[in-house]
């Protein structure tokens, strides 16, 4: 888990780690589902949400394939919701938990609303894309291959 | 201790950002109000872990912290 998209953020500390499984474990539970989530994403979420100040790597520095994902951080970050609940999140490990997984479980829920039944084909490849983005990428091969065999 | 070196680095890395940013700087403001918010928790971990190594660390931190809130006042002309 080397590529997350915060800086000073050390994504091999094993602490860090341990909190993008705990985030994992947990929304498992809440949804009730197996879910196969890119714990880097999960662990960004947690600290744009716990850091005072979250700063984002330049997107020079992020893999061309993560420029969606990275987007997507860059939105939560400014996001008013995000600004607001952080009052209470700061330097709180439990409530940045808390709070990222009912944010990842609500995003989620919302892309594959957005998939399913947008009448927009652009929306639902866009949802796609960003479902896909927030998945494991041994998972989204994997899923693909099963799509393509049907 | 851990989270407490967490926020340490982070403020590290705040300041190095508040001296590259410009006063126009709309996360200046924003700024400001997260560092409070971190201020006001850094002093309940502290009173809360029981550790005298906790509390002297989570002393270091607030004065970080307390530097950093002049160091963004200053720029954006709050102090004279």
């Amino acid at each position: 888990m080397s590529d997350g998209m915060l800086r000073g953020v050390d994504y091999e500390d094993p602490i860090v780690k341990f909190r993008g499984e705990r985030i994992l474990y947990t929304l498992k539970k809440v949804s009730g589902r197996e879910m196969q989530l890119d714990p880097s994403f999960l662990v960004d979420t947690f600290y744009i949400h716990y850091l005072p100040l979250p700063l984002m790597s330049t997107k020079s520095d992020v893999p061309e394939d993560k420029g969606v994902m990275y987007s997507l951080l860059n939105s939560i970050v400014s996001s008013d919701l995000v600004i607001k609940n952080r009052e209470y999140s700061i330097a709180n490990s439990a409530v940045s938990v808390a709070l990222t997984v009912s944010y990842m479980q609500h995003l989620i829920e919302e892309l594959e609303k957005i998939k399913r039944t947008s009448q927009s084909q652009e929306e639902r490849d866009a949802a796609e894309q960003i479902l896909n983005g927030l998945m494991k990428k041994r998972f989204v091969r994997a899923r693909k291959r099963t799509e393509s065999q049907r | 201790m851990k989270e407490l070196n967490e926020i340490y680095n982070n403020i590290k890395e705040a300041a190095k950002y508040v001296d590259a940013a410009t006063e126009t700087d709309p996360r200046l403001v924003e700024l400001i109000r997260t560092l409070k918010a971190t201020r006001d928790r850094i002093v309940q971990l502290g009173k809360e872990s029981g550790d005298e190594k906790v509390e002297s660390f989570s002393k270091e931190v607030l004065d970080e912290i307390d530097r950093l809130m002049e160091r963004v006042a200053r720029k954006l002309g709050i102090y004279p």
